[in-house]
């Protein structure tokens, strides 16, 4: 344990390593300020730009965009009432109302502290779990594995936009689009059409900036076109020097709030597909039930925006502990984390521990690092973040749409992921139109290969007898859950849970 | 979206059997294997898929018939124009990148799609289109060690 704690502090503690990490955690802040833009475009814009560094850093940087971007989104929630992601919708209740009272700078140090307590804690939860999690999913076989899995898409899909057909398609389009490629069984080439590029399978770039970033740049562009987008100026009232600052008394004050939030990120963030939006509005509701003032509420408590960001930023760590110990996303950052992780040549997993131990010890450490960073660059950026809101979409968009075309030929070194990105993002542009779940099409992608593999070794080992179930009782309690779901939201015709707007898909 | 979705439901019923019956079959090699054919893990997802559509179908009918047509469809001819001419200008940028490098093609895409937007001021396009490329292929060539074309 102590040689591999030194050995992560060896390859963390660089000069260069930090500064990837504080620049990660930079960059996630100033994405995530940015009205419309999300941490998943960011993720997945710098996912390329990571093939040169060594896996544990390349993951701590792109885990720092990640919170970064997280916390970076109550910026412009705070600022502008516009939230900079949806899941910093009930910022805006509290911290919009903050800055028209004059106390923005107080509201924009509420919600950093609360985003870093948020993150410090369920970073501490993930170390901690992860590795008892992984050491009890080791014993599971392939028919357990493949029960979870099926499992865990059938319930993403129940949360995941408004329609639960609609969401399983986009599933089963995703898990569809990962067969291209050399069959694992019998070396021959399935679904390549004659296309050698589709040899090792379709591009996970290509899929991911293309669905995600390109597609969403479009929706932006069609709806600036409908003049929707007009954000007002950040107000240049900075209030008296009490409006300011904030006491110990105050933070004294929002701390059970921040745990609160805490506490509920962190659940909500390891359960697949419920995301941060759904944490940030449980937390805020528990916490304004909680105060015995509810009418504060809505005109600039501070509890409120405390609540909202520390839940916020708790799911981020959080929404890794299923990434780290059965090798499950429940989220677009965390399949394309996932992705991420896949391309530095480690298998999230249970095996991840056993196989790599170094190197999560390693992205442990820099997790850490980057919430230290967190407070230091929200702490001393909030002059850049307001500068940044006010760029224009019609510098930033354009820049963005050749950052996909670099991204996406990066990864395969070619025009043919080029492509293909431009191909998803057609596609994605009418796949959002329609409300077809990207989370769902997205982790089915990331999560085919294991499905393959697992649903085939189920049905050697079965040997075509369903009976043989029986002996796997854990295999039926996922089953049994997932075939509840299918028939509770299929026969409601209206389908899935609702939490939060279709929008919540964007992390 | 009642009517919206009973058409793409209707699509993806006719993709899901084409995948099964035309697609995934020819675009299989065949060939000898022990365990389990190539085609079975597409096969079982495209008829999840087709499954899934029916019920899309069904669903929307349903509702049709009792006189819910749901939210208003999301695109209309004018975003479909803003839509194809954005993304023409798109696919045209990335010929020219293809052809010419990103040198020439890329700011020739941001200064195109800046204009599109509504950007007038030219000191702004000629900075926004020449510098991120520039630094990228940079960036790319001696940082990542990944020239680009």
């Amino acid at each position: 344990m102590i040689d591999l704690i030194i050995g992560a502090a060896g390859e963390i503690f660089t000069p260069l390593v930090l500064a990837y990490i504080v620049f990660g955690v930079l960059l996630g802040y100033i994405v995530g300020a940015l009205p419309g833009m999300n941490r998943t475009t960011a993720i997945a814009l710098a996912i390329p730009f990571t093939f040169s560094m060594g896996p544990a850093v390349a993951l701590s940087f792109l885990i720092g965009i990640n919170k970064g971007g997280a916390a970076g989104a109550a910026v412009s929630a705070i600022l502008l009432n516009v939230p900079g992601e949806p899941s910093s919708v009930v910022t805006t209740f509290d911290g919009y109302p903050m800055t028209k009272k004059g106390q923005a700078q107080k509201a924009l140090k509420i919600a950093l502290l609360a985003s870093v307590v948020g993150d410090v804690l369920a970073t501490l939860v993930l170390i901690l779990l992860a590795a008892p999690l992984a050491r009890f999913a080791i014993g599971l076989g392939p028919i357990e594995l493949a029960a979870i899995l099926i499992f865990s898409i059938t319930f993403i899909a129940a949360v995941a936009g408004e329609s639960f057909f609609k969401a399983l398609i986009a599933g089963f389009a995703g898990l569809l689009l990962s067969a291209p490629g050399i069959d694992m069984e019998t070396g021959l080439p399935r679904m390549t059409f004659g296309l050698v590029q589709l040899y090792d399978g379709v591009p996970l770039l290509a899929v991911a900036i293309g669905t995600l970033a390109l597609s969403e740049i479009l929706v932006q562009i069609d709806q600036g076109w409908r003049g929707e987008h007009h954000y007002p100026r950040p107000t240049a009232d900075r209030g008296s020097k009490a409006d300011r600052a904030l006491p110990l008394k105050e933070i004294a004050q929002i701390t059970p709030s921040i745990l609160r939030g805490s506490l509920i990120g962190t659940v909500i963030g390891i359960l697949p597909g419920l995301g941060a939006t759904l944490a940030s509005f449980l937390s805020y509701t528990w916490v304004r039930r909680a105060s015995g003032q509810p009418e504060r509420f809505g005109k600039g408590a501070p509890e409120g925006v405390a609540a909202s960001e520390s839940a916020d930023n708790a799911t981020v760590p959080a929404s890794l502990i299923p990434v780290f110990a059965i090798g499950v996303p429940g989220s677009l950052s965390t399949a394309l984390l996932m992705g991420a992780f896949m391309m530095h040549g480690l298998t999230p997993g249970p095996f991840l521990f056993k196989e790599s131990g170094d190197v999560v010890f390693s992205i442990y450490l820099g997790m850490i690092v980057a919430s230290v960073a967190l407070l230091g660059v929200g702490l001393f950026g909030q002059r850049i973040f307001s500068l940044a809101i006010r760029v224009r979409e019609t510098v930033i968009l354009p820049v963005i749409i050749f950052l996909c075309v670099v991204g996406a030929y990066m990864e395969s070194g070619g025009m043919f992921g080029v492509y293909m990105m431009l191909v998803f993002g057609f596609v994605g542009y009418f796949m959002k139109k329609f409300d077809y779940s990207f989370v769902t099409f997205v982790v089915g992608y990331v999560l085919g290969p294991m499905s393959e593999l697992t649903i085939r070794q189920s049905i050697i080992l079965m040997e075509g007898n369903p009976l043989a179930l029986a002996q796997h009782p854990i295999a039926i309690l996922f089953l049994l859950l997932a075939v509840l779901a299918v028939w509770r939201f299929a026969r409601s015709g209206a389908a899935s849970m609702k939490i939060g707007s279709p929008a919540d898909q964007s992390t | 979206m009642s009517k919206a979705d009973l058409w793409g439901g209707l699509g993806l019923l006719a993709f899901g059997l084409a995948l099964i019956f035309l697609i995934i079959p020819m675009g299989t090699v065949s060939g000898a294997y022990f365990g389990l054919a190539p085609t079975v893990f597409p096969t079982i997802m495209a008829s999840g898929l087709t499954l899934c559509a029916l019920g899309l179908v069904i669903q929307s009918v349903k509702r049709l018939r009792v006189g819910h047509h749901g939210a208003e469809i999301p695109v209309n001819q004018w975003n479909l124009l803003m839509f194809l001419i954005a993304a023409a200008l798109i696919l045209g940028g990335v010929v020219i990148i293809d052809v010419a490098g990103i040198l020439v093609g890329g700011p020739l895409m941001i200064a195109g799609l800046m204009v599109f937007l509504g950007e007038r001021h030219p000191i702004r396009i000629a900075t926004t289109a020449i510098v991120p490329v520039v630094a990228l292929w940079v960036l790319a060539l001696y940082v990542f060690h990944t020239p680009l074309p």
